[in-house]
């Protein structure tokens, strides 16, 4: 025991430093949202075709307990007296964020295995899948700035890492942009359909659509508040 | 002048083989408990296994305490209390003694505890302990004492500073350029020839007592030589990762087992006094054969004595240490491993050419604070500064008590 209370003694830096970086942690978070993100398309795509989605959903929700882990490690990390270099609420407000992501994922498949619209109209289903490849690729993009972060970071915030870092961000608010009008534009033929289509299956799936818009919307969040930090 | 009976000089030969005995103990946990401070940057970022840090760390303690030790030693041994009010030369060694077993107690109470106290500062309360209960607050040297406590509160803002110049200059010379990988390999040969030519400009001007122009001659050789050496090696060296940065890292993590083992050597050099300090005393004294001790140089074979406790502790506990916390040893980019070494080393150094018993620990503790004000380290717990502040408070006090205690013990007993 003395030879272990010497170790933790002897190493101060076990005291001073986090023993994993909290943009690692943040990085293996955001990765956990990029699968969950995955799968949930593909889960859309199985929804469609009006194939079960139970075992995605299962499998997404591991995926979310797992985020859950690292949340709280990183609010562990940032709740006690510290020395940050990023602002304490700003980094919060990032991990509030990206957690919101996996969350309505999991919540996007768990929506689609309690009603299955049955038939979905042609010209509801591609706009649908389109909107669900642009989330998809959405939370890539943000994961390649929080990736693009540790760069930032570890090149001591070197002003042409800065600038790959804002490139990254245009992208990501460039697809929050045109997820918007497919959003709105699906929501629309959604309810033109109100003569033709079970209301309750009209509300069912404009519901899912908010849902995924959300999850844009969060993405957006992430990056704008990384371009917030990379700028201070 | 000392009379000495045949019998009381037997005695006091006991007595005194006991202190050594005791100088080598505390050593001994020197080299195993601090050892962490200088090599766990090197072996976190898996530059160096924790078998390779023991030897290295131990052939480094050993060669700062013999080149640089002899400073802080004297200051320690007759610097903190006059001794010249003191008839028995027996109440000399029995302070010593209780000063060393003092410091002792309080370092494996501390260990218990988890707190992150100072040999140093407990061996300088194990001395005021036994002078103040030997001739009063006369007989402690305040103004030296009080320059003391001050460079225990510089130590860790001069290590702030320089690992926080070091970092900045990284940043600027090589983080921020348009190809960093080039940039590192033109650029590090300065920082290790600079290390170079510190330690050889120091060594020959402070301990050799050369003049200033054969010394900083001296320093430019080492410079020289350090700096061609490094540049041929990282010539040879090709990138294999996509990421320059990582391949900047990969340059700092050979860098920093050098800047490691520099931290090991000024270690060496300042804490060996807390050992062998009050043996030095015991020493000077039987060599003058009176208490005037102020002139009297530390011999040679304490410090090797000293040293040698010091990397003995490094091999034999201090490797299980470094094992222990092997895999738990927290990330610390290579960079921000070198800036944080090379401002500490460079402070304790200073801190023993000048004579100052500063804590190691307490100057890791400014340099990581100083990289992390640089933007160089995500996230410090400053909340260790609190414990720091409580540990100055409670360790000299301590200390002092436990070794006023042992001494009037001692010499009431023999």
């Amino acid at each position: 025991m003395l030879l272990e209370r010497s170790g933790e003694m002897a190493n101060i830096f076990q005291r001073l430093i986090p023993y994993r970086s909290p943009l690692e942690l943040l990085s293996e978070h955001s990765k956990l949202c990029v699968k969950a993100a995955n799968l949930m398309y593909t889960a859309i795509e199985k929804y469609l075709n009006n194939i079960q989605v139970n075992e995605l959903s299962k499998e997404i929700d591991g995926l979310e307990d797992n985020a859950d882990q690292l949340k709280l490690q990183l609010r562990d990390i940032y709740s006690k007296l510290k020395w940050t270099y990023f602002n304490k609420s700003d980094f919060l407000d990032i991990l509030h964020n990206v957690d919101s992501i996996i969350d309505l994922t999991d919540d996007v498949v768990k929506v689609l295995t309690i009603n299955q619209v049955d038939p979905v109209p042609e010209d509801i289903k591609a706009p649908i899948l389109e909107l669900a490849d642009a989330v998809r690729k959405s939370v890539e993009h943000m994961d390649i700035t929080i990736q693009e972060l540790k760069n930032v970071v570890e090149s001591g915030f070197a002003p042409k890492e800065i600038e790959k870092e804002a490139k990254e961000i245009e992208t990501v608010e460039a697809d929050e942009r045109s997820s918007d009008k497919l959003g709105l534009e699906l929501g629309k033929r959604l309810f033109a359909k109100k003569n033709e289509m079970n209301p309750v299956d009209i509300m069912f799936l404009n519901n899912v659509v908010i849902l995924l818009m959300r999850i844009e919307d969060r993405a957006k969040n992430v990056v704008e508040r990384i371009r917030m930090i990379t700028h201070s | 002048m000392f009379i000495y009976a045949h019998t009381k000089e037997e005695g006091k030969s006991v007595i005194t083989l006991f202190t050594i005995l005791v100088g080598m103990f505390m050593a001994f946990t020197i080299g195993a408990n601090d050892v962490a401070n200088g090599m766990a940057t090197a072996v976190g970022a898996k530059a160096i296994t924790p078998k390779q840090a023991a030897f290295l760390a131990s052939f480094l303690e050993f060669l700062g305490a013999v080149m640089f030790g002899a400073t802080v030693t004297k200051t320690i041994a007759n610097g903190i209390v006059s001794i010249e009010h003191i008839t028995n030369p027996n109440h000399i060694i029995y302070g010593a003694l209780s000063a060393l077993l003092a410091a002792a107690i309080w370092v494996m109470v501390a260990t218990v505890f988890a707190m992150p106290v100072s040999t140093t500062h407990s061996i300088i309360g194990g001395m005021i302990g036994f002078g103040l209960v030997s001739g009063g607050v006369k007989v402690v040297y305040w103004s030296k004492l009080g320059k003391i406590v001050l460079s225990w509160i510089i130590s860790p803002i001069v290590g702030g500073l320089l690992a926080f110049i070091a970092f900045k200059i990284i940043v600027l010379t090589i983080l921020h350029r348009p190809s960093p990988l080039k940039a590192a390999k033109k650029v590090s040969p300065f920082l290790i020839g600079f290390t170079f030519f510190l330690i050889s400009f120091l060594f020959s001007l402070k301990t050799l007592k050369k003049p200033y122009n054969v010394s900083l001659l001296a320093g430019s050789v080492f410079f020289v030589v350090a700096f061609i050496l490094s540049s041929l090696l990282l010539r040879k060296m090709t990138n294999n990762k996509d990421n320059e940065y990582d391949a900047v890292e990969g340059i700092f993590r050979r860098i920093q087992v050098m800047t490691s083992a520099y931290v090991c050597f000024a270690h060496g050099a300042n804490d060996v006094a807390n050992a062998v300090g009050p043996i030095a005393l015991i020493v000077m004294i039987r060599q003058s054969g009176t208490t005037n001790v102020g002139a009297i140089e530390i011999p040679k074979y304490i410090l090797f004595i000293g040293g040698l406790g010091i990397a003995l502790g490094v091999l034999l506990y201090g490797y299980k240490v470094m094992e222990t916390i092997g895999h738990n040893i927290t990330e610390l980019n290579n960079t921000r491993g070198f800036s944080v070494d090379f401002g500490t080393a460079t402070t304790v150094l200073l801190s023993s050419i000048f004579g100052f018993p500063v804590s190691t620990t307490h100057t890791v503790v400014g340099a990581v604070t100083g990289v992390g004000l640089a933007r160089g380290i995500e996230v410090v717990n400053v909340d260790i500064l609190k414990d720091i502040l409580i540990s100055w408070f409670i360790t000299i006090p301590f200390s002092a008590s436990v070794s006023a205690l042992l001494f009037l013990i001692l010499t009431r007993l023999f």
